[in-house]
C-alpha cells in the first residue's frame, strides 16, 4: 500500500531539519546531544526537530539509560522518492502528449 | 507554495486553445492518459478513468478562466481490479500564460496530506462512491 507522501514534505520543509536528518544518516543512530554537537542549534531545538520527524514517520527511538537514541527509517522516505519519481514522470509523459495533442490541431 | 514537482513547458500554440486543450474534456482526454469528465468549475468533481481500469477522482478547487486551473486528486481510487483503495493525495496547479511565440503551461503538484480531505458531503460520497 502507498503511504502518504504529504507529511514526509511537509516534514523536511525545514532547512535544519533536512540537515538532522542527514546527520542521522551519517551517524546511523545519534542521541540530540551528539546531534547538537554539530550543528548551530540547542540540544532543545533538536529535540523539537527530532519529534516532528517522530510524528511523521522518518525517525524512530529507543531509549537506553538516560539516554534517547534516534534512528532513521527508511521507509518514509523511500515512498516520498517513490511518489516523485512516479508523479514526475506522469507529467512528463503528459505534456509530450499534449504538445503531440497541440501539433496535430495547428 | 512550490511543490515538490514542477514542469513548465512552453507550446508554440496560442494560450487559448492551450487553455481549452486542458479544461474541454474531449481534448483533456485525448491527450492526459485517462478518460475524464472534468468541468473546470469550482467545486466540481471529475472521475478520471486510466486505461488500466483504475479510477481516480478529482475535485476542481478554483478557476481563472483562460489562466489558472486547480484540481485536488483525491484520497482514494478504485483499482484495476475495481476495489476502492487509499492514494495519496495531492493539489495540482496548472498555470497558463502567453509568451513570445506561444503559451507557457507550468504544472505544480503537491502532497495535500491526510489533512486535506474534504470533509462533509463530497467527501463522505467519495468514500461510499467510488
Amino acid at each position: 500500500m502507498r503511504r502518504d507522501p504529504g507529511r514526509v514534505f511537509d516534514a523536511l520543509g525545514d532547512p535544519t531539519r533536512r540537515e538532522v536528518v542527514a546527520h542521522l544518516a551519517r551517524l546511523g543512530s545519534a542521541s540530540p546531544t551528539q546531534i547538537a554537537e554539530t550543528l548551530p542549534i540547542s540540544r532543545q531545538a533538536v529535540s523539537k526537530h527530532l519529534a516532528a520527524l517522530a510524528d511523521a514517520g522518518l525517525v524512530t527511538f529507543e531509549r537506553s539509560g538516560r539516554e534517547t537514541r534516534y534512528r532513521i527509517t527508511p521507509g518514509p522516505l523511500t515512498d516520498a522518492v517513490s511518489w516523485m519519481v512516479s508523479v514526475g514522470s506522469d507529467w512528463d509523459r503528459r505534456l509530450e502528449s499534449l504538445g503531440r495533442h497541440l501539433r496535430r490541431r495547428r | 507554495m512550490n511543490g515538490p514537482i514542477e514542469r513548465e513547458v512552453v507550446f508554440e500554440s496560442p494560450a487559448g486553445d492551450v487553455w481549452t486543450a486542458l479544461t474541454e474534456p474531449g481534448r483533456l482526454s485525448d491527450w492526459f492518459g485517462a478518460e475524464t469528465d472534468l468541468r473546470a468549475e469550482p467545486g466540481a468533481t471529475a472521475t478520471f478513468r486510466f486505461p488500466d481500469g483504475t479510477e481516480r477522482r478529482a475535485l476542481v478547487e478554483r478557476v481563472t478562466p483562460g489562466r489558472r486551473l486547480v484540481f485536488r486528486w483525491l484520497p482514494f481510487e478504485r483499482g484495476p481490479d475495481g476495489r476502492p483503495g487509499p492514494a495519496p493525495p495531492s493539489r495540482v496547479e496548472i498555470d497558463v500564460s502567453p509568451v513570445d511565440g506561444g503559451t507557457r503551461v507550468r504544472i505544480v503538484e503537491t502532497p495535500t496530506g491526510s489533512a486535506g480531505i474534504p470533509r462533509g458531503p463530497i467527501g463522505f460520497r467519495v468514500e461510499a462512491g467510488v
